[in-house]
């Protein structure tokens, strides 16, 4: 067995030995490239300078060509345009552009847009500002489809849809067309506008405009908010300028923060929503208060007792003066009045002593608790009122705008107390009861 | 001269004439009469009905109304006129008589209500007082009424102070001594049984409550007696939270005890409500009014909330304290 190994070994040193010396014997191989000549052990195969181009412009020249008798370098003045394309075996990226294929030789460029758009289709009618979509049929490239006629985008080179909208309403005519051959087509869409200018709900009004012209459709009128929304009305409107109302005595209780309109034509509809932020109070009965003035009560002079303070202070000390018995009456129970000298006057409850009933604090002015004055058409609420506070303003329908200045506790929560001034001897006319009450952000 | 003659004779005319003039006179008070079937009230003893309801001398808005009292064994017909100038009552409510023989007239004012109290025995105004709502318990013996406070003027009277008057009582003992504020007799009528800070001073008016938020209640419900007139309920607002109150008056109305719950308002919010909106209701309400409220069983009441409240859901129920 060690006998054979060794002579195994023996063999295959001589042969390896053999293979070396041959090795070194060996002609320099040939270039597979004809552009290529061979320069060395040291360069191997180099490009003839004719026939180089740093075509993917890494800094080394690259052989092209397969003859050197033909090779003629051409740049890309065969290059295909317009709608046909070369073969692409043809094609090589061979320039600075590094990245497009360039067409050499190019004698066979095959059209590629030789398309034919059968017809664009969108929706007959769309809304300012939205999104309308145009659909191409085509057969062929929808590459070479190029758009026009839109608004924003206007024009899109390429693609068998093109999205666009418009911001004024009127009809548009969006065209298709061809990069080769004749097979345009358009397309025509109405785009509509819903457009709510304005809203009072104390002026019962609510502008809309609704355009363009010669439309008709149907006009649905919605107050959205937090809580649910209300349908104020549906009907029947041609295009136009329009003034709705709020239909305010059938209103129903929310807070609403939007005026949406909806107009409806040939089954598109279009939506505007206008900021507006009230809260529907519901029927509140309305009643008045006034300050008494002496000057127009009657009755003999009788005597009473006041203290001279604020609504909220008073140093208890008595005075005794006369007043008409009727207009102290009015005091008792109204709880201010206003003598003939001017002086306003409110009930004392604090302050003990002297003979004379009533007993009044002279105050600078009527008590409002809301800390400032109350002037004519001010308006008085329920203390603990869930939704009115101080300086709160509240729409009484048909009887205007109103400012909370003052609280009452016997007044109810369905209720707003209307401030008429100094006059008569508690001469009020109240708005009324069950009147649609609204309150204003 | 036969005319003459027949006249002063007692002709059928002359009797006729004198039919129709005693009719005159005597129309307008049972036409009124008649067409008030609540202004009529009669016991045992005693019938009483208003006969009479004229404009004030000293201002039209007044009225002056005239009660009839007839004894019904005597047949004796005594006339008591109330109203007028200080009194500033409007309309009748209705007639009340006890067997006591008290006679309870319950009218109008401008906003707020006045009771007058009348002996059938002596025809004397014996009590008068304006207040809020009163009510009157169910063994008829017992008015819980609100205080009287004008509606506007100084904010620190305009709160609540509950009152009970007991028939049973005098008209002094129907009263606590006014000590530390204005006497207003028309008004400090009754025995506070609410809120406590009053009923421990067993007084009208709190001097501190001029200043201190603290002492200011409002009363937000009717009052509901219970059927053995022992409780009464209502709901009370205070410190910006509603409250279930029960005061059980049956050791007394000089010694109420007071039981009180809060509400949590925010729980009756409409299901129905998106849910965002809801949450933001239920934490915002604390407080609630309501404009009934019944027994629902011995221990429960259910209430129905002002229709301001319109996120409320139309029915709460609430435990009793």
């Amino acid at each position: 067995m060690k006998i054979k190994s060794k002579t195994i070994f023996l063999t295959c040193l001589l042969l390896l030995s053999s293979f070396a010396v041959c090795a070194r014997a060996c002609p320099p191989p040939p270039c597979p490239n004809p552009c290529e000549y061979w320069g060395g052990p040291d360069v191997g195969c180099v490009c003839h300078e004719a026939c180089c181009y740093d075509s993917d412009c890494d800094g080394f020249f690259e052989c092209y060509s397969c003859n050197l008798d033909t090779c003629t370098c051409e740049d890309d003045q065969s290059k295909c345009s317009g709608c046909c394309k070369c073969d692409m075996g043809m094609c090589e990226d061979d320039d600075s552009e590094c990245g497009d294929p360039d067409c050499w030789n190019c004698m066979d460029c095959e059209c590629e847009c030789d398309i034919t758009i059968n017809s664009v289709s969108s929706d007959d009618y769309a809304c300012v500002g939205c999104d309308v979509t145009f659909t191409a049929d085509v057969m062929g490239n929808c590459s070479c489809v190029d758009w026009s006629g839109g608004g924003d985008p206007e024009s899109q080179d390429g693609g068998c849809t093109f999205i666009t909208q418009w911001d004024t309403p009127d009809t548009y005519t969006v065209t298709a067309t061809p990069d080769c051959g004749d097979s345009e087509k358009d397309k025509q869409v109405t785009v509509v506008e819903c457009d709510v200018t304005s809203a009072d709900v104390c002026q019962d009004k609510i502008h809309v405009n609704l355009e363009p012209s010669g439309l008709s459709g149907t006009l649905k009128l919605e107050l959205t908010g937090p809580g649910g929304s209300h349908t104020i009305r549906e009907v029947t409107r041609s295009s136009g300028s329009y003034d709705e109302t709020f239909d305010v005595p059938n209103l129903s209780t929310g807070e609403y923060t939007k005026v949406k309109a909806t107009w409806t034509v040939e089954n598109s509809p279009c939506v505007d929503e206008y900021n507006y932020h009230i809260r529907v109070l519901g029927e509140y009965d309305h009643t008045c208060y006034n300050t008494p003035d002496e000057s127009g009560c009657t009755g003999s002079n009788e005597w009473f007792s006041y203290t001279t303070g604020t609504c909220t202070v008073t140093d208890c000390t008595w005075t005794n003066a006369q007043g008409k018995s009727e207009w102290l009456d009015e005091i008792e129970e109204n709880g201010s009045g206003k003598d003939v000298s001017g002086y306003i006057y409110s009930l004392e409850h604090y302050c003990t002593g002297n003979d004379y009933s009533p007993k009044l604090r002279r105050t600078g002015a009527p008590c409002a608790q809301c800390g400032g004055t109350v002037s004519v058409g001010d308006v008085a609420v329920k203390p603990s009122h869930p939704y009115l506070d101080c300086d709160d303003t509240v729409c009484v329908y048909g009887h205007g705008t109103h400012t909370v200045v003052d609280t009452g506790s016997g007044v109810a929560e369905a209720q707003l107390d209307h401030y008429t001034g100094v006059s008569a001897c508690n001469v009020c006319t109240p708005p009324g009861n069950d009147i649609m009450t609204i309150k204003l952000f | 001269m036969r005319e003459y003659k027949n006249f002063n004779g007692g002709c059928k005319f002359a009797f006729v004439l004198r039919v129709v003039c005693g009719c005159l006179l005597f129309f307008p008070m049972k036409v009124l009469a008649e067409n008030r079937p609540n202004t009529f009230t009669s016991n045992n003893t005693y019938a009483a009905e208003i006969v009479r309801e004229e404009k004030a001398k000293e201002s039209c808005k007044l009225k002056v109304f005239t009660l009839e009292i007839r004894d019904k064994k005597t047949n004796e017909v005594a006339h008591v006129t109330i109203g007028g100038i200080g009194e500033r009552i409007r309309s009748i409510e209705n007639l009340y008589l006890f067997e006591n023989n008290k006679l309870v007239v319950h009218g109008n004012l401008e906003r707020a209500d006045i009771i007058y109290v009348v002996e059938c025995e002596t025809h004397k105004v014996v009590d008068m007082f304006w207040c809020y709502d009163p009510v009157l318990a169910p063994l008829n013996r017992f008015w819980v009424y609100e205080k009287f406070y004008p509606y506007h003027g100084l904010k620190s009277i305009q709160t609540t102070v509950v009152l009970v008057y007991d028939m049973e009582r005098t008209t002094l003992e129907n009263r606590v001594p006014v000590k530390d504020y204005t006497e207003w007799p028309k008004v400090q009528v009754g025995l506070p049984i609410y809120p406590k800070p009053y009923v421990e001073a067993k007084a009208y008016v709190l001097p501190r409550q001029q200043q201190e938020n603290s002492f200011w209640y409002l009363r937000s419900s009717p009052f509901l007696w219970s059927e053995d007139a022992n409780d009464v309920v209502f709901l009370c607002n205070h410190e910006k939270q509603s409250y279930i109150v029960r005061v059980n008056i049956g050791a007394g109305i000089d010694k109420p005890k007071i039981f009180e719950a809060p509400v949590n308002v925010g729980s009756f919010v409409k299901p129905e409500l998106p849910e965002e909106y809801r949450k933001k209701e239920a934490a915002r309400l604390h407080m609630v009014s309501a404009t009934q409220i019944i027994w629902d069983g011995k221990d429960h009441v259910v209430v129905k909330p002002n229709k301001a409240y319109y996120t409320l859901q139309d029915r709460i129920r609430l435990a009793i304290p």
